[in-house]
C-alpha cells in the first residue's frame, strides 16, 4: 500500500521517513504556521522578550507582518519590565506589523508619541483600546484622529481626556460602532456635565454600541445620545448617578436599547476599581455634596482612586426594575 | 459530491507502529488529509496508513474527534473532557499531538494544541522556552549577550 502523501506544504511532514523512526524529536522542525499559530495564542510581550529570543529560526518567524496583525499589551502585574521599556516593545511590535495592525490594546503606558506612531503605520486599524493611558493628551488624540478613519471599536477609559477628542474622533472615523469612555464610579465631588454626552450625540450617530461608566452626564446628555445615535444595541450607564430614569426617559431607554445597563446595576464585570459611598446609597439624591471645597482649577479626576485593573467588585447594587 | 459518498462506513487508521483504528466516517472529517485521500478512492473499505503519527497519539485524537463529532455532548461537557485531556498530558505529548494534528491537517485541533502549549511557556523565561522545545540557541555569544543584556528580565 502506498504512503499518504501529506498535502500539508510543509517539506518536513511531506517526508514520510519521519522523524518518528529516530526516537529524537527536534521541535525546530515544526513547520513555520505551527509555530506561528503557537505564537499567535501568546501575548505580545511573550513573543518579543522570549519567543524570539530562542533561536534565529524563531526570531525569523516572529517577524512575519502578519504575527502582527493583533498587539495586546495588557497591564503586567509584577512584572519586571517599566512603562518605558513596554513602550519600546511596543513601537518594535508596530513595526513588525508593517501596516497590517488591524486591532492594539494598551493599557497604562501609552503615550502621544507611540500614538502617533501606531497612528502612522496603521492606516486600516479597526480597535483601538488605550486604557488607563493618562499620558494621552486631548490634543494627541485629536492630532491622529484624521489618520484613523477606518476604526470601528475605541476604548479611551480611565483617562483625562475631555470632549474634544470625542468630536475629533467622531468627525473623522464615520466607521466607529462601539465606543467606551468609561470613568471609575464616584458620587463626590457632585459634578454634573454633559458635554461628552452632547459631544457623542452630535458626532456619532453610527454607534451601536456605548458605555460610558461613571459618566457625569445628566438625563439632557442621555436624550441627546437617544436621539443622535438611532443605531445604539446596547449601552452602559452604570454609575451615573446624575441620570434619573424614574419617568418617560427611562421608558423610552427600555424601548429603544436591547442590551441597557443601568445606573444602579452591579458592577462584577467592571474591569476597572469602582468606588463607592455608603451613606448616600439611601439618598434619592447626592445633594448637599457639591458644596465640598474644589477650587475650580482641581482636577476632578484627582478625586479617582486607581487600583490598577483590578477585575473584581466588591460591591453590588439592586437593579432597579421600571 | 465525494465527500457524501455513503457507501463508506468503516475508515482504517494505520499508525507508524501499526496499530490499527477503525473509526466512522465522522471521525475523520476534520483530518483534511486523511478525508482528501477518502475523497480519491472510490470503494466501500478504506484502508490510510499514517507513518507520521505514533498509536498512542492516534488513539487520543480519535478520542478527541469522537467526543467533538458527539452531537448529545453539551457545551460544557466538551469544555470539561479538553480541560481534562490536556492535563493528563506531557509537554512531549503536547508537541507530538500538534505536529499530528499539522501532518493531519486538523485546523482546529491544532489551533487547540497550540494554545495548550501557549499556556505553558507563557511569562516563562527564555531558557525555560527553550528546554522546553529542545532547541538550542544558535545566536552568537555575542548576540546571546546582547540579548541577555537587552531582556535581562526575560531571562529570569
Amino acid at each position: 500500500m502506498e504512503s499518504l502523501a501529506s498535502p500539508s506544504p510543509s517539506p518536513s511532514l511531506t517526508n514520510s521517513k519521519s522523524v518518528i523512526d529516530s526516537g529524537e524529536r527536534n521541535w525546530l522542525d515544526l513547520p513555520r504556521d505551527v509555530v506561528s499559530s503557537i505564537f499567535l495564542k501568546l501575548d505580545t510581550v511573550d513573543i518579543l522578550v522570549r519567543a524570539q529570543n530562542v533561536c534565529t529560526a524563531w526570531r525569523n518567524i516572529s517577524e512575519d507582518p502578519l504575527l502582527w496583525r493583533t498587539i495586546n499589551m495588557p497591564n503586567f502585574e509584577n512584572d519586571l519590565s517599566t512603562d518605558h521599556e513596554l513602550e519600546i516593545l511596543c513601537y518594535r511590535a508596530v513595526d513588525y506589523s508593517c501596516g497590517n495592525l488591524l486591532d492594539i490594546n494598551i493599557e497604562y503606558f501609552g503615550t502621544d508619541d507611540l500614538l502617533r506612531h501606531i497612528a502612522n503605520s496603521a492606516s486600516h486599524l479597526q480597535r483601538l483600546r488605550l486604557a488607563c493611558c493618562y499620558s494621552i493628551t486631548d490634543e494627541g488624540l485629536c492630532g491622529v484622529a484624521e489618520k484613523l478613519s477606518h476604526l470601528e471599536e475605541l476604548d479611551i477609559s480611565i483617562s483625562g481626556l475631555s470632549k474634544d477628542p470625542l468630536e475629533a474622533i467622531g468627525r473623522c472615523c464615520p466607521r466607529l460602532k462601539a465606543f467606551k469612555f468609561n470613568m471609575e464610579g464616584c458620587r463626590r465631588p457632585h459634578i454634573e456635565s454633559d458635554d461628552e454626552a452632547f459631544a457623542i450625540a452630535q458626532n456619532m450617530p453610527e454607534l451601536r454600541h456605548l458605555q460610558l461608566f461613571g459618566n457625569k452626564m445628566t438625563n439632557d446628555g442621555l436624550l441627546a445620545i437617544l436621539d443622535g445615535c438611532p443605531h445604539l444595541e446596547s449601552l452602559d450607564i452604570r454609575q451615573c448617578f446624575n441620570i434619573n430614569l424614574a419617568g418617560t426617559l427611562g421608558k423610552r431607554c427600555n424601548e429603544q436599547i436591547k442590551d441597557l445597563r443601568l445606573p444602579y446595576d452591579a458592577t462584577d464585570d467592571y474591569p476597572f476599581e469602582v468606588e463607592f459611598d455608603y451613606g448616600s446609597l439611601d439618598e434619592d439624591y447626592p445633594s448637599g455634596i457639591s458644596d465640598i471645597n474644589l477650587s475650580s482649577d482641581n482636577d476632578e479626576y484627582e478625586y479617582y482612586e486607581f487600583s490598577g485593573g483590578s477585575d473584581f467588585s466588591d460591591y453590588e447594587y439592586a437593579t432597579y426594575d421600571f | 459530491m465525494a465527500a457524501e459518498k455513503s457507501s463508506i462506513k468503516i475508515i482504517t487508521l494505520i499508525a507508524a507502529d501499526g496499530s490499527v483504528f477503525e473509526v466512522e466516517p465522522n471521525i475523520v472529517k476534520e483530518m483534511k488529509t486523511v478525508q482528501s485521500y477518502i475523497d480519491e478512492l472510490d470503494q466501500n473499505t478504506v484502508s490510510i496508513p499514517l507513518p507520521n503519527v505514533f498509536g498512542n497519539d492516534l488513539a487520543m485524537i480519535i478520542e478527541y474527534c469522537k467526543k467533538h463529532a458527539s452531537e448529545e455532548e453539551t457545551k460544557e461537557a466538551k469544555e470539561e473532557f479538553d480541560f481534562e485531556f490536556v492535563k493528563r498530558m506531557k509537554s512531549d505529548d503536547k508537541l507530538r499531538l500538534l505536529q499530528a494534528a499539522s501532518y493531519l491537517n486538523m485546523e482546529s485541533f491544532l489551533q487547540f494544541m497550540a494554545k495548550a502549549i501557549a499556556a505553558e511557556i507563557e511569562n516563562q523565561s527564555v531558557e525555560f522556552v527553550r528546554d522546553y522545545f529542545q532547541i538550542e540557541s544558535d545566536f552568537t555569544p555575542e548576540e546571546e549577550a546582547e540579548l541577555r543584556k537587552e531582556n535581562e528580565w526575560a531571562f529570569k
